[in-house]
């Protein structure tokens, strides 16, 4: 820091020095026996201007500055170089500790070979001469473990490197690494390491060849080895309704062995379990991807988790089977408001009573079931069930549903999902839809000071069955409790197909016709609006607080993080430790020759400047 | 005194075995020429009777022949006797001691001419010629950059000052460089002669006389137009006239080695002056044809006649005095016309 400090003024001095020599008003006397005849010329201005090659052996005032400069630039910069040695040796190693290296490669898993590795570092280390030796150990998967505090004692720390190294299936954060490799202070610091070396099965990135501090020695131990596995688990929804109507499989062959015959098997259910098993087809790249119907797999009830598993034993089979809980999406309760009110026939629901299975096997329903209650306050469904409540068409909202304290109305916007696709342009020149939107909205804002919930909503339409007008209103219930999603309509809208003859239809009759489109299309807006609400994943991924696979009882957590069933790649590095291979570190006076090297060259400059100036006018030089 | 001074003690280069050999030639010069050739006939008082002369009053009485005169027969009329007269070569040096001439530093243009006058002072000392020395200074009006040269000769404005001496015995030889460099300016001294140094030296011209003039022809136009016509009638006179210029602006041009100079020098007053140049080949070029024009004007009038020379400083880093005289003395065309001036007449 000293000679940072040195080197940066004597630069600046050197160059305030040149720049002022080449500034300078430089009319030098010169006495001559014939200066009459200089009288008859003009004289030039006293002005400062740029010359580049001011002469001048005579100079000597200014030639030693700069030697006085350059002087001091070598004394310190010597004074560095003459510092003593770090001779010793201070290794940070950092082990894959991910699930990957539980890949069998050889007999043997990655984990056994890193330990090996290790070893054989543990080894050259103590065969290298050196000051001193010492060593620090860390594992890293998603984030950096740091196992063993730098020790000298090697031959104390190997009885326990089975214990230090250790994988467990987590995936593999690079990334991670390399924050903590940037963030750990090598400078100022009491331990700072001599050489960095890390040892995993992953490729080495490009960074790990990139410090400027030297490069990272990264000891690869992969090799590629035939696997499969289940590499991604994704719901697929109904492009109507939005209900879970799919479970997509993607599953994947690596490695150069020949592909073995293989089998994917989903079984459901705990109480009445069901099985089947499809044969996996590969084609060219070892992909292959099931579409598993909801209605044809899982007929399980609601809350049953599906288990899916891979045949065959490879060499990592963490990833062969999966057990996954589907949400109960495909069911919609419907609350009636009105005692006695009768279900209006819609073609393609069905209206069967909640619990009652609907639907038979293979042959699914093409729309979620509407599971029809009893009137307000009788009946009882989970409350995690979406709710559509069925009001009376006198415009009032009826009474709260169970778990609810209040609800009331509000507004809703062109742009809300409840309004996809209703032509409301269809609806123009009703006299009352504006007024009333407009009122409804005014009074029901105005008076609620309760924040809006979106998992709380009703949708309501007014005025008579002809749904002469369409007034668009949410109500919003306070906070209560887990319940789900929940929407209100005055009536289910009707489906019953209303023939209009284009040519002697009234304007009643397209008001109507219009009016009965717009109300279906948004009762099957909040159908789709209800069943997308549950978005919960179907399985979660093995963390740091939770590194062990969970495949039995919920919340199922599966060792399938990205790229970690890869066993195709294999090392691009050496696997033995150089103790030559040093980290340099970063000295701040040892950018000394830069200063020290700008400093001669200039004033080698100058003065072959200044002597070529006075050889040619002297004419010594033609 | 300038640092010239530390240049002016300094002893003649030449040995007296070289000036031994000058005077020799200056002997074989008198002895090949037929006799008489040297005389001038005047009337002197030799014992060489020449002629009979009618008697004048206010002539010596004591040469009126009187037997003569008695025989004539005229009671009035006295004659009296004249006789033949031999007079010496006299060498005339006239050394420009203009300020210019001291130059730079280091130049030596003022020690060049002081040996050189010695030199033939004793040369022509050791013959039993007469030596004249004349000290001569161009005195110019000093005048603002840019305003330009007045070439009208207003008196008091471009003329020549000076002083002479005649040395007429061997021992007085060594006081020449003394008497040339005893002060910066000039001044009259004992048994010289002040005013316009140009009227002083016609007085030594006499016919026969050998003149050498020694300049760097720095001096303004005026004062070159003024020695010119005194050149021109000193030829008359069938006086042998030498020109030797001193040529210092080759050596003094190499010390402009700064691309941005301030200029210096004698007759330029830096108080009222501020000569700095962003100096190029441009403005050189344009100071030494105004050197050439000034030169020329002198030798444009003198051209018939006058034998000239020009001793041209080299462009060295450290000049050598001595050498460089004693090259050019034994070598130079104008030197040996001036020793050879009598045979050649």
């Amino acid at each position: 820091m000293t000679f940072s400090l040195v080197a940066l003024a004597s630069l600046s001095a050197i160059s305030a020095l040149t720049i002022r020599r080449m500034r300078r008003p430089k009319f030098v006397p010169v006495e001559l026996s014939a200066v009459r005849f200089f009288l008859d010329e003009p004289p030039s201005e006293s002005r400062r201007q740029w010359v580049l090659c001011p002469p001048q052996w005579r100079d000597r005032s200014y030639l030693m500055q700069m030697a006085a400069l350059v002087l001091l630039l070598l004394a310190a910069g010597l004074q560095e170089l003459t510092a003593p040695i770090d001779t010793a040796l201070r290794v940070d190693i950092y082990v894959d500790g991910s699930g990957s290296m539980q890949t069998t490669q050889d007999g043997r898993t990655r984990s056994e070979m890193a330990l090996e590795v290790l070893r054989q570092t543990l080894d050259k280390i103590e065969a290298t001469e050196a000051a001193s030796r010492e060593v620090r150990v860390s594992t890293f998967d998603l984030d950096v473990d740091e196992r063993v505090e730098p020790t000298s004692d090697l031959s104390g720390l190997r009885p326990h490197l089975e214990d230090v190294v250790r994988s467990r299936l987590l995936g593999t954060d690079l990334s991670a690494l390399q924050r903590f490799l940037s963030r750990r202070p090598l400078n100022d610091s009491a331990w700072w390491p001599t050489h960095v070396v890390v040892i995993s099965d992953q490729p080495a990135p490009k960074w790990s060849q990139e410090s400027q501090r030297g490069s990272v020695q990264w000891l690869g131990v992969a090799k590629p080895v035939a696997s499969h596995g289940i590499t991604r688990i994704e719901p697929v929804r109904h492009p109507l309704s939005g209900g879970l109507v799919n479970l997509r499989v993607h599953v994947q062959a690596r490695g150069k062995q020949p592909l073995e015959e293989t089998t994917l098997t989903v079984s459901t259910g705990s109480a009445e379990p069901r099985m089947e098993s499809f044969p996996v087809a590969w084609d060219g790249a070892g992909y292959a991807r099931f579409d598993l119907a909801r209605s044809r797999v899982f007929q399980a009830a609601s809350g049953e988790p599906l288990r899916l598993e891979l045949s065959g034993r490879d060499a990592w089979p963490a990833d062969n089977r999966a057990t996954v809980l589907l949400p109960d999406q495909t069911s919609v309760a419907v609350r009636w408001q009105v005692p006695g009110a009768t279900v209006p026939d819609l073609p393609g629901w069905s209206t069967e009573e909640y619990p009652q299975v609907t639907g038979r096997n293979g042959e699914p329903p093409p729309l979620p079931r509407l599971v029809v209650t009893d009137f307000a306050g009788c009946g009882e469904f989970p409350e995690s069930i979406p709710l559509l409540v069925v009001g009376h068409p006198d415009g009032s909202p009826g009474p709260a549903p169970n778990g609810a304290d209040d609800w009331f109305l509000c507004s809703v916007f062109d742009d809300s999902p409840f309004l996809r696709d209703v032509n409301l342009d269809a609806l123009e020149g009703t006299p009352e839809m504006k007024p009333l939107a407009a009122e409804t909205l005014l009074l029901s804002l105005g008076q609620s000071d309760r924040p809006l919930t979106d998992v709380h909503v009703a949708l309501a339409a007014f005025r008579g069955s002809s749904y002469e007008t369409l007034q668009v209103a949410l109500a919003s219930l306070s906070a209560g409790g887990g319940r789900g999603p929940i929407v209100w309509m005055p009536l289910l809208p009707d489906f019953q197909e209303l023939p209009i003859n284009p040519e002697t239809a009234s304007d009643s009759d397209r008001q109507a016709a219009a009016s009965r489109l717009a109300w279906q299309a948004v009762f099957l807006n909040s159908v789709s609006w209800l069943l997308s609400r549950d978005e919960s994943p179907l399985f979660g991924l093995t963390d740091r607080e939770h590194p062990e696979p969970n495949y039995e009882q919920a919340p199922f957590r599966l060792p399938l993080h990205p790229g970690e069933g890869d066993t195709s790649g294999e090392s691009n590095t050496r696997a033995v430790f150089d103790p030559a291979v040093r980290i340099e570190r970063e000295e701040p006076g040892m950018w000394w020759q830069l200063p020290v090297l700008l400093a001669l060259v200039l004033l080698t400059v100058e003065r072959v400047l200044a002597l070529t100036t006075i050889r040619s006018e002297r004419g010594l030089v033609p | 005194m300038s640092g010239l001074g530390s240049l002016i003690p300094l002893p003649l280069p030449l040995s007296d075995a070289d000036l031994e050999r000058f005077r020799l030639r200056l002997d074989r010069r008198a002895a090949t020429v037929p006799a008489g050739e040297l005389l001038m006939r005047k009337r002197g008082q030799s014992l060489e009777f020449r002629e009979y002369d009618a008697y004048v009053p206010g002539d010596d009485v004591r040469f009126v022949d009187w037997r003569l005169s008695l025989s004539r027969g005229a009671p009035w009329e006295f004659w009296k006797k004249s006789f033949d007269t031999e007079e010496a070569l006299r060498i005339v040096v006239t050394v420009d001691q203009s300020p210019t001439m001291d130059g730079v530093e280091g130049s030596g243009k003022r020690l060049i001419a002081a040996w050189l006058a010695e030199a033939l002072g004793r040369i022509a000392l050791l013959g039993k010629d007469r030596v004249v020395l004349h000290r001569l200074a161009a005195e110019a009006a000093t005048r603002d950059a840019g305003e330009p040269v007045d070439d009208s000769g207003e008196q008091g404005v471009e003329r020549w000052s000076g002083m002479s001496t005649e040395i007429r015995n061997q021992q007085a030889g060594g006081k020449i460089r003394d008497w040339l460099c005893e002060s910066d300016s000039l001044s009259c001294g004992d048994g010289g002669s002040q005013a316009d140094g140009l009227q002083a030296i016609s007085r030594c011209l006499q016919p026969g006389a050998v003149w050498l003039i020694v300049s760097d022809f720095f001096c303004p136009p005026r004062c070159s137009e003024l020695l010119a016509g005194c050149v021109t009638m000193a030829t008359q006179r069938r006086c042998t006239v030498a020109v030797l210029e001193l040529d210092s602006w080759p050596w003094e041009r190499s010390l402009i080695v700064d691309r941005s100079c301030r200029m210096v020098g004698p007759g330029v007053d830096p108080q009222r002056h501020d000569l700095r140049f962003d100096v190029d080949d441009a403005l050189l070029r344009r100071v030494e044809t105004r050197i050439a024009q000034n030169r020329d004007v002198f030798f444009d009038r003198v051209r018939l006649g006058a034998v000239r020379s020009r001793w041209s400083w080299p462009v060295v880093k450290k000049l050598d005095h001595a050498s460089m005289f004693r090259d050019w003395f034994t070598n130079d065309p104008v030197i040996a016309a001036v020793l050879m001036a009598g045979g050649s007449r």
